[in-house]
Formats: C-alpha cells, sequence, structure tokens
C-alpha cells in the first residue's frame, strides 16, 4: 500500500467511511472529523509511519503538519520520512 | 427541605447485569465470586475475585467510545442506563440544566493505567494513545453519564476509597434535598480486577486466598469484585 492509500484508510476509519468516500482534496471538517477525531488520527498517522508529527491540539493550524487537506497530510508525512529516516 | 426518593436503579456486577437478575442471584443463594480470569493471573497469589461476565465492550459500544471508556465508565453507562430508563426521566430544558451526577470511584481508569504502563515500560513504546488520560481520569464515568444523559448540573466525583459511593449518594442526596438540584443521578463504579491492581492489593496482606466469608469466626480476608450501582434521586 502506498502512502496516499495507507493515508486514506486511517482517516476514512476515523470518519467511519469508506475510503472511496476521502478524496486528496477532502478537508478533514469535509469528512466530518472532530478535533478528538483529528488527534487520533495524528496518533494512527505516527503509528503507521513511525514518525512524530509536530502538532499542537492547542493550535492546530499552526503547526509545522498542514492538515488542510488529505493531500497535504501526504505531503507533510513524505517530508518526516526523508527527514525522520 | 425537600423530600428525597429513589426513582430508579441500576446495577452491574458479578451476579448479573441488571437489578433483577442480580436479585434473582442474591436469592437463589448464587456466589459471584470465582476464578479470576485476566493476563498474567499465574503470576498473582491472589487469583479469585467478583469479575462481571460476559460483558463485552465489542458490539456494545463503537470505537470511538471505547477509546473513551475505560472499563469502570463502561459499567458506569450500564447502570446509569438502568436507573434512567427506570425512572422514565428524559432530561430536557430546565431539568437538563439543573440536574447532574455525583459518582464515587476508588480508583478510576485502573486498568487503562495497566494496559499503557505495561505497553510504555514492558513493550516500550514511545508513545500512547491521545485518549489515555480522558479515560484514566476518575471523573471519566461521571462525565460521560452527563453527556450521554444531557445532565448539565454540578457533575463530579468523590473518592473515599471503598465508602466513595456512599459518599457520593450523601452528597446527591444533600444536593436534592437542599433545592440544589431536581434530580441527581448517583451511585459509583470499580474496575481494578487486573494484574496491576491484584498485585498493588496484594501488598495490603488484607485478600482471602480462598473465600469471603465476613461474619465467620475463620474468616481470613476480603475479596475484591467489580461493577457500578447507580440511582436516580428526585425530589
Amino acid at each position: 500500500m502506498s502512502i496516499k492509500d495507507k493515508v486514506i484508510a486511517i482517516i476514512a476509519e476515523q470518519a467511519v467511511l469508506e475510503p472511496s468516500d476521502v478524496s486528496m482534496e477532502s478537508t478533514l471538517e469535509d469528512l466530518g472529523i472532530d478535533s478528538l477525531g483529528l488527534v487520533e488520527s495524528i496518533f494512527s498517522i505516527e503509528e503507521e509511519f513511525d514518525i512524530s508529527v509536530p502538532f499542537n491540539a492547542n493550535d492546530p493550524q499552526a503547526s509545522d503538519f498542514d492538515i488542510s487537506t488529505v493531500a497535504s497530510i501526504v505531503a507533510g508525512i513524505e517530508r518526516l520520512q526523508a527527514e525522520q529516516s | 427541605m425537600k423530600r428525597v426518593v429513589i426513582t430508579g436503579a441500576g446495577t452491574i456486577n458479578a451476579l448479573g447485569h441488571d437489578v433483577p437478575s442480580t436479585l434473582a442471584a442474591m436469592r437463589d443463594g448464587g456466589c459471584g465470586i470465582g476464578a479470576l480470569a485476566l493476563r498474567d493471573v499465574e503470576r498473582l497469589s491472589i487469583q479469585i475475585g467478583g469479575q462481571v461476565r460476559g460483558f463485552e465492550a465489542e458490539g456494545r459500544y463503537n470505537r470511538q467510545q471505547i477509546s473513551l471508556y475505560d472499563r469502570f465508565t463502561q459499567f458506569t453507562l450500564a447502570a446509569a442506563k438502568e436507573a434512567i430508563d427506570q425512572s422514565g426521566l428524559t432530561f430536557s430544558g430546565e431539568l437538563a440544566a439543573k440536574s447532574g451526577v455525583v459518582l464515587g470511584t476508588a480508583g478510576g481508569g485502573v486498568s487503562t493505567w495497566d494496559d499503557n504502563y505495561r505497553s510504555v515500560y514492558e513493550d516500550g513504546k514511545n508513545r500512547v494513545h491521545p485518549f489515555v488520560v480522558p479515560k484514566l481520569m476518575n471523573n471519566a464515568a461521571a462525565s460521560h453519564v452527563s453527556m450521554e444523559h444531557n445532565l448539565k448540573g454540578p457533575s463530579f466525583t468523590v473518592s473515599t476509597a471503598c465508602a466513595s459511593s456512599n459518599h457520593a449518594m450523601a452528597q446527591a442526596f444533600t444536593m436534592v434535598r437542599s433545592s440544589m438540584a431536581p434530580a441527581m443521578i448517583t451511585g459509583g463504579s470499580e474496575s481494578m480486577l487486573c494484574f496491576g491492581g491484584v498485585k498493588a492489593w496484594e501488598g495490603l496482606r488484607v485478600m482471602s486466598r480462598d473465600a469471603c466469608r465476613p461474619f465467620s469466626a475463620n474468616r481470613n480476608g476480603m475479596v475484591q469484585g467489580a461493577g457500578a450501582g447507580d440511582d436516580d434521586f428526585e425530589e
């Protein structure tokens, strides 16, 4: 499974949707993922990819990790994997 | 001063999953104490207890609920639901705004502590699930009862070891009697029967290895149980 497929699987599970309902342009809000769902998603991403994501739940938009769309999350993971391996 | 009445009762324990089955088991002279079924029980010198049997989270709660509900919270929600259903109350408007929950617990989310300590100390993991804190905190059960049943009045948790539920109910009673709240859900919950929980208790050296017989001359200690009991107090 590619990074993209794994991220879509994680987000879909969190949103209780089918992976086919999640597109690269989807925002977490579009998918009905609230703040608790977001912090759980970050945890799942860290577990899946064995990376540390710079995310502060007090100010989600301000972290180094861009959570605005599924595509930006995938790009962020690719960057962190390269930096942290 | 208001007169306080109990309009609902609920329970889940080693004898049954609700009040009628519990009472029936008591009438039948049943004993809920048996061999402990838990991880690493072979390393325990105390191997008996009153565990709740046949209560599985999967199928009863969804994934997000399970990630937020320690077993002590799960027991509470089951008992609270039975009590509230029996009372016939629906919490909305003014009633919701003023009614609350005071529950008792000695240990709170012990299994959550145990599982996550094991993960971090034994398995060497460096991150735990984000909901570990809300899951293990002593007020988790009261919080989830208030959220589930729309109780926006005073909601908190009392802790006085084995007398916790008793004191919680006294608090709730006083609140209804003094008109501080028209209705209160009260009672308590405990789920300490996991490896770490029992191992900690072994240190006190007060537990019996064979049976609970407090009124017998040959009594030799206490036996632990788990479960929840909740009542609905109303004016």
